[in-house]
């Protein structure tokens, strides 16, 4: 499925805990990142990655970006339902779900009835 | 164990100014010093044993009002079931209180940072939410 970027603000209280990194590709805003390199974040192509953040702003690959990591509470997509509480992680495109492989990098706050707009609150 | 409103107060809990706290509704009565784990959309309530804790209560509550919660990144005072040495990995308990010991595929919650002291039942410890 494609990814389509979070309207609105990304973080419930913006100012607080922006890490700033290189794009290592195309990122939208809302997309879940993990890391590619040297201070670089992309989107992962696999559903066991380590969620790193949370990307505050749409950019193209080389140019700095600003991702909401742990400590943060932040709004992103949830992939299908998902409800308050559940342990989460990243998957494929930068969606957030129910993944098997690292399903406590972070818990749903405000879960969803299908794939959309949800909250979570990123951990270490 | 049960909760002992005398162990904490709530001007007890936060252990470093400028720090921030998240925004939540109360699903029941919780006290200052609890561990608090999601209980629905934008809904805390207090572990109960074997929960995923997210945080910290900052203030007393009752259910339906608001509460801030102090989450992962802070250094705060809250209750535990024991001493505990520093360092020591911390897991959501019963009755909002903290324990070492670790039920089914529960997640630290934090470690402690400063040894707990006895206060009127349980204990009161510094610990680095995580």
């Amino acid at each position: 499925m494609a990814f389509i970027p979070v309207e609105g603000d990304i973080c419930e209280l913006p100012g607080v805990g922006g890490y700033k990194f290189t794009a290592s590709g195309l990122i939208y805003k809302g997309q879940a990142v993990t890391y590619t390199g040297d201070n670089t974040v992309g989107v992962p192509n696999n559903n066991n990655a380590r969620l790193l953040g949370v990307a505050d702003v749409t950019v193209a690959a080389g140019n700095p970006i600003c991702i909401y990591g742990p400590g943060n509470i932040v709004y992103c997509k949830l992939s299908g339902a998902q409800s308050a509480g559940t342990r989460v992680g990243i998957i494929s495109e930068g969606y957030i779900a129910n993944s098997a492989d690292y399903s406590s990098q972070a818990v749903v706050v405000q879960g969803t009835t299908a794939t959309g707009d949800g909250k979570i609150l990123i951990l270490g | 164990m049960a909760w002992d409103t005398s162990d904490i107060k709530d001007n007890e809990i936060i252990k470093q100014d400028g720090v921030f706290a998240y925004l939540f509704t109360a699903s029941g009565n919780i006290y200052a010093g609890q561990s608090v784990k999601i209980q629905a959309n934008n809904y805390v309530t207090p572990t109960a044993g074997s929960d995923d804790g997210i945080g910290i209560a900052s203030i007393n509550s009752t259910h339906g009002n608001q509460i801030g919660v102090f989450g992962p990144g802070n250094i705060v005072y809250a209750v535990v079931d024991g001493t505990h040495t520093p360092g020591t990995p911390l897991y959501g308990g019963a009755f909002g209180i903290m324990t070492d010991t670790q039920g089914a595929s529960e997640r630290i919650m934090a470690y402690v940072v400063e040894t707990g002291v006895l206060q009127t039942t349980n204990y009161k410890a510094k610990v680095l939410l995580v």
